[in-house]
């Protein structure tokens, strides 16, 4: 092969080391693979990976080291993203008609209140992408380069795009927190009136919960990067305190859903031992509960480490 | 999403693959380092998308390839003709491919407007330096067939470039010899 087609070495180094970080940013976000059963909801996990997808799309995905170089990457990165704004318009505008549509049929009576509900969390989504992408691309025009969306970057022209687009973001846990409480009061009014099992109410509540972790990670977010703005944490300190929210989230979902698991595997016990349900619907509970307390504990793990980095930086912060 | 993507494996398929198919996208843009690193990085991130989504292909090397392949066509695509040179690219000495970004560019933003079937055998006799019989086995052609249609395809490709937009219209690619492209036989090795 040719010297002049050999990648150079450090790029080498570099991409592997932008593949791994992605990769394990990834994986942090991705849902579980073990999912409670319960009604349709949007799982906080779900929203937060929609989300991060929506704000980083492509940037976190090119990383910081992809600097466009002149006019021409410029004018290809703001056609790209005109046409993602353009789809993120067009869903919101169907999005918007199938609430319309919903409000209409609530007000007749023809559908219930928690389908409008589900409705305004999937516009509040939509909304929050199209906007998110926006200001990416208001972000690229500025600079010419992949917009940036660590909590450790640079202001753009004395703008914090950063903070905007985190802003801009939380209207989505919002959204589904509304949702979830909403869908939690109707699990409770159907438990009174016996049409329900408490083990719906408790899957409400988790739902509830994860949504209220996903809101309260964003606000702590804006926060670290408030601090990293005010020079009170540098940029590594700044990452690893979003690293310690994110795992605290992760952490606090978890917990809820393993609470849930365990109480389903009781459940599942006692129809065994009264002869209502069959051997193998006790073990996949209990499987599912395993599979979550693991989850939780690589979760535990990933908090202690991140927390003795921040311990060890301490005088640095 | 499909859940959690294996770091070790990932990272096993990237060395493995990285020099290959960094070699192969630096021959399409006439050694531009920087575009190469770009259009190489950017495959590798739509990988991690689509491999999350879909897991990992068989052959990830092909599956890169082609990605790149994509990647490369569609920037020939978005190049504005009027940043480019024809002048830079002599085709009618059949030995002389882009072997600068200049003269890449402006082959690069001819063969994304060919046609596949023509773009595709230039790709494999210039840029995968493939000999003719390598090409007639693997396409199930004669030698012969390969050799006609290479010929065409570059009587395609000369034709796009002289027609390029930002080309001057009295002037004319230099020719080696002094016969025009039409008049010669497509050397092959």
């Amino acid at each position: 092969m040719n010297g002049k087609h050999e990648p150079d070495s450090e790029f080498l180094e570099k991409l592997e080391w932008q593949i791994s970080r992605e990769v394990r940013r990834r994986n942090r976000t991705a849902p579980p693979r073990s999912r409670m059963k319960g009604p349709r909801s949007v799982p906080a996990f779900a929203v937060i990976g929609l989300m991060l997808l929506s704000m980083g799309a492509g940037a976190a995905a090119v990383a910081a080291a992809y600097q466009a170089q002149g006019g021409e990457r410029r004018d290809i990165l703001t056609s790209g993203f005109e046409r993602r704004v353009q789809l993120a318009r067009e869903r919101l505008a169907m999005t918007t008609e199938q609430l319309q549509a919903t409000e209409r049929r609530v007000s007749l009576g023809a559908a219930k209140r928690e389908d409008l509900l589900d409705w305004r969390a999937k516009a509040a989504e939509a909304e929050a992408q199209l906007k998110s992408l926006e200001l990416e691309l208001e972000e690229i025009r500025i600079t010419g380069h992949e917009p940036l969306s660590d909590i450790s970057s640079p202001l753009v022209s004395g703008r914090d795009f950063v903070n905007e687009r985190l802003r801009v973001g939380m209207t989505i846990p919002e959204a589904a927190l509304e949702l979830e409480q909403a869908r939690m009061r109707e699990a409770e009014k159907r438990f009174s009136l016996g049409t329900a099992e408490y083990l719906d109410v408790e899957a409400a509540r988790a739902r509830a919960v994860e949504a209220e972790a996903a809101l309260e990670a964003f606000r702590r977010k804006v926060s670290i990067r408030q601090l990293f703005l005010n020079r009170k944490l540098d940029a590594v300190a700044a990452d690893l305190r979003v690293l310690e929210a994110e795992a605290a989230l992760r952490r606090k979902s978890l917990g809820s859903q393993v609470e849930l698991a365990r109480k389903e595997l009781e459940r599942a016990v006692k129809k065994f031992e009264l002869g209502t349900s069959q051997k193998v619907q006790q073990a996949e509970a209990a499987l599912r509960m395993q599979l979550l307390e693991a989850e939780l504990a690589k979760t535990e793990l990933d908090l202690a480490l991140v927390r003795r980095q921040i311990e060890q930086r301490g005088g640095k912060e | 999403m499909t859940g959690p993507l294996p770091e070790q494996d990932l990272i096993l398929a990237y060395r493995e693959t990285i020099r290959p198919l960094y070699a192969y996208v630096s021959r399409r843009v006439g050694g531009d380092f920087n575009l190469a690193e770009d259009l190489v990085q950017e495959t590798w991130m739509r990988a991690l998308d689509d491999w999350q989504a879909k897991g990992r292909p068989d052959d990830p090397l092909a599956w890169l390839r082609r990605v790149a392949h994509n990647l490369l066509v569609s920037h020939y695509r978005r190049i504005k003709d009027q940043a480019l040179d024809p002048s830079v690219m002599d085709l009618a000495d059949e030995r002389s491919w882009p072997s600068t970004p200049d003269a890449a560019a402006v082959v690069g933003w001819a063969m994304a407007r060919l046609r596949l079937v023509h773009a595709e055998i230039l790709e494999d006799f210039y840029f995968d330096e493939k000999p003719v019989q390598q090409i007639a086995a693997e396409r199930g052609l004669s030698e012969r067939a390969v050799e006609g249609r290479l010929r065409r395809a570059r009587a395609k490709l000369r034709d796009k470039i002289e027609h390029m937009p930002s080309r001057p219209a009295d002037s004319r690619l230099r020719t080696a010899g002094g016969g025009t492209e039409h008049e010669r036989q497509t050397r092959t090795r």
